[in-house]
């Protein structure tokens, strides 16, 4: 059953004592139909005073390539002309990796089914073409991979023949990284979305992976049919990472949440009543319906999810999200900042919903001792264990001057 | 796009190049960022930054428009002489022919 989703567009909400940098962050990446968005970041604009902080801002929340066009079409001529030809350098460098991710995506997924791999990708370049509708609008870093956990071994053996060299730095239950040597790419590989530690799911999911193979769409990327994650899916393991990334300085990012409202905007056969079916089975409707609900808060978009119950535990989850997320919009984040444990705590206490999901979680300290040891070592700085920063080569060449 | 004799300084010694026209190679994708385009060669897995003018170009080879629509066009828009367009243009689709960007048909 599709319940389906509407846009309210600007709603009073933006109308609000938020500084005006924030408001325009939050109106640029928001996607309503009409002059209703082009004339919120007109009038977030004009407000606007120091313009570098603003674009330090929006490059930490990984949006420039999403901003740049609609912020020079709304009001290009309002922006300093520093600010806009440093977004369209970020916008271009970032569109020519993510062209060279991609067609990597498709030489792997080649290899893959060669060998008899299936290999599904997620996130990255398809999250970008079927959400944004372009691999262009979208930063993304790295290679999201899935295969079935007997299948890993021979996954990591093709990406070593490839040329790839593992860089994983914790010894992860659910992926392993890998990084080419000569090239800027970075793929990691998984079999499962959330840690799975002595038989204890540590986060809040126990996902079903073999059911998620069943349900298993392609997406044209580079005119090739990827095969990816479902709607329903992909929404679920956005949300998914709430509960893996909340330990992160930064997160949540602008751009996670983009990626949320785009999937929600543009995925009109989305079965909200599977998704919930879903996220009750394995554990996770609180934060689905936490982060549905912060990404409707944020960006003014009315979402049917089915009418169900909000516990408080939930309402407390959406909220902080959002409080973290417009803090994390207020100013540019310092590099060495972290989350602080009370807060990390509250989080993944309330995320979960099962009193065994509760229990798990705190009976994890060999995992709690490896992410603070990992944590120790990058604020630190140490880096011996990092790979040599590799050769970016070039392969652009400019025709016409 | 259609490439004439007429005025061709580059085609005039290859003999009649009336019907002759160039399209975008299968293998070619186009990604545009603002007024600029990157084109990806999923055969090489090169990429190419076509600039404002470039991107201008590449539009009139996906519609197939002639050398002398092409040349007035680059005119009007970047106030140049017809000599200075028409020499550009050719040296342009000459070395995008030659990288494999654009075919003849």
């Amino acid at each position: 059953m599709n319940a389906g989703t509407r846009t309210t567009g600007h709603s009073g909400r933006y109308r609000n004592p938020w500084p005006a940098g924030t408001r325009l962050l939050l109106a640029a990446a928001a996607d309503w139909p009409g002059h209703r968005q082009t004339e919120a970041i007109a009038a977030a604009a004009a407000d606007v005073e120091d313009w570098a902080g603003w674009l330090r801002i929006a490059s930490q929340q990984k949006v420039v390539p999403l901003l740049y066009p609609k912020l020079k079409a709304a009001c290009g001529e309002r922006v300093p002309e520093p600010v806009l030809a440093a977004m369209k350098r970020t916008s271009m460098a970032s569109t020519q990796h993510n062209l060279m991710l991609a067609t990597e995506l498709l030489a792997l997924l080649r290899e893959a089914s060669a060998a008899r791999v299936p290999m599904l990708c997620f996130k990255g370049p398809v999250l970008a073409a079927s959400a944004y509708g372009n691999l262009a609008s979208r930063e993304f870093g790295d290679l999201d991979l899935l295969v079935r956990a007997a299948d890993a071994p021979r996954a990591a053996a093709l990406l070593t023949e490839r040329g790839y060299r593992e860089s994983t730095r914790l010894n992860l239950s659910w992926e392993r990284t890998f990084a080419h040597p000569d090239r800027d790419i970075e793929v990691d590989l998984h079999w499962a979305f959330a840690p799975t530690e002595a038989g204890l799911h540590t986060a809040s999911f126990r996902y079903d992976i073999e059911g998620l193979w069943n349900r298993v769409r392609t997406i044209p990327v580079l005119r090739q049919d990827v095969p990816t994650l479902g709607p329903e899916d992909t929404l679920i393991a956005l949300c998914q990472n709430a509960t893996k990334d909340f330990f992160r300085t930064t997160w949540p990012s602008l751009s996670w949440f983009c990626d949320l409202s785009q999937v929600i905007r543009t995925e009109p056969d989305m079965d909200w009543y599977q998704i919930d079916h879903l996220a009750s089975r394995h554990g996770c409707r609180r934060i689905v319906h936490a982060c549905v609900d912060a990404a409707a808060e944020l960006f003014c978009l009315a979402v049917d999810l089915p009418p169900t119950r909000r516990d408080r535990s939930t309402r407390l989850l959406a909220s902080d999200l959002c409080h973290r997320m417009l803090a994390n919009l207020r100013a540019p984040l310092p590099a060495a900042a972290d989350l602080p444990l009370r807060d990390r705590l509250r989080f993944h206490w309330l995320a979960r919903e099962r009193w065994q999901d509760r229990a798990a979680h705190l009976l994890r300290p060999r995992l709690l001792l490896r992410a603070y040891r990992y944590q120790r070592r990058t604020a630190s700085g140490i880096a011996e264990s990092d790979p040599p920063e590799p050769d970016r080569r070039r392969t652009d060449r400019t025709l016409t001057r | 796009m259609k490439r004439d004799s007429e005025g061709d300084s580059q085609g005039d010694s290859q003999g009649d190049y009336q019907e002759m026209a160039y399209a975008p190679a299968p293998n070619i994708i186009k990604q545009i960022v603002d007024d600029e385009a990157l084109l990806l060669d999923t055969d090489n897995q090169q990429i190419h930054h076509l600039n404002e003018a470039a991107v201008v170009l590449w539009e009139h080879c996906e519609k197939g428009s002639s050398i002398d629509k092409v040349v007035s066009d680059f005119i009007q828009i970047y106030d140049v002489d017809e000599q200075t367009a028409r020499r550009d243009i050719m040296h342009t689709l000459a070395s995008w022919e030659q990288l494999g960007l654009i075919k003849l048909i």
